[in-house]
């Protein structure tokens, strides 16, 4: 097959940008993460599921796109520290951590394996290891934890 | 011994897989269908795409961005979603090298020069982050608290005094 054939496969380029990206291309790294957090024992129960639709819909994301991503994120997990280096700002990564900490201690525990994923971000959005403790514990201590 | 897929297949299964919502596997295609027909643009656009849907917007910039360079057909869209994507991310908007001469309000620039400010951009600056956090953080707090109510409410209807 030629080059052509790749450029027929292709098609006209589209009208507009519908359907090439999310509409919250943050929101989509955000609801990654914290999918992430709460699939990190390989596990997530029905309840969970509908906790990170309902993140989504406050994060203004279009239903049909969240569950297509997030079955793609519980289909091939995402690498934590990559996501954090999707957020350029500081303030957000710490932010978003500290939701993926009220995440994963929303069962009642934290587990090695969504430590991991956490620990993860962290090194990704650079929190040194104080600065990610004092953030989970904080998070821990607000939710009665 | 099967032969190794081309750009072509390679181009199809990277389609499918979009379809179907499998974004990492759609850019793993695209990217191979990408080294055997690097003059492509269009396969730029839909490696970037794969990858923004993937939850990887920054390692899209590239990609688009070269897309732009090339003037191709591919060319404005890149340049748009790659404007759209820098704009979510609170990048500066004037990080790619080329823009498309495809409308009045476009930025013009050389391979050498820097752009021509617009009045939508900075050269310093980016319009914020408009990431909504409050919302999400309320819903998943409402389910810590759902959760503590009902462990309190089981401890109650346990102890018999």
């Amino acid at each position: 097959m030629t080059r052509r054939d790749v450029k027929d496969l292709l098609g006209a380029p589209p009208d507009d940008l519908a359907g090439a990206a999310p509409v919250g291309v943050l929101e989509v790294v955000v609801l990654r993460f914290l999918a992430r957090v709460v699939h990190a024992d390989g596990h997530i129960d029905p309840r969970e599921l509908e906790l990170l639709l309902s993140v989504a819909e406050t994060m203004a994301l279009d239903g049909h796109e969240a569950r297509l991503i997030l079955e793609d994120e519980l289909a091939r997990r995402s690498d934590a520290a990559a996501l954090a280096r999707q957020i350029a700002d500081p303030v957000y990564q710490r932010r978003v951590f500290a939701l993926g900490c009220l995440m994963a201690i929303s069962e009642g525990h934290l587990d090695s394996a969504e430590r991991d994923v956490l620990d993860a971000f962290a090194r990704g959005a650079e929190l040194s290891p104080e600065a990610a403790k004092e953030i989970l514990d904080e998070v821990a201590k607000s939710s009665g934890q | 011994m099967s032969e190794a897929p081309d750009a072509a297949e390679l181009t199809l299964r990277g389609q499918g897989a979009m379809q179907q919502g499998r974004y990492e596997d759609a850019a793993r295609a695209f990217h191979g269908a990408l080294r055997l027909a690097p003059d492509v643009d269009g396969l730029y656009f839909h490696f970037a795409s794969a990858l923004v849907w993937r939850g990887l917007p920054t390692e899209a910039l590239p990609s688009l961005d070269h897309c732009a360079s090339m003037r191709g057909p591919w060319a404005r869209r890149a340049g748009e979603l790659a404007t759209q994507i820098r704009r979510q991310l609170a990048l500066p908007v004037h990080g790619m090298m080329i823009m498309p001469a495809c409308s009045s309000s476009s930025q013009e620039s050389t391979a050498t020069g820097s752009p021509t400010p617009s009045p939508d951009t900075t050269l310093t600056g980016s319009p914020p982050s408009t990431l909504r956090l409050g919302a999400a953080w309320n819903a998943v707090a409402a389910r810590v608290q759902r959760r503590r109510e009902g462990a309190v409410g089981r401890r109650k209807s346990d102890d018999p005094t």
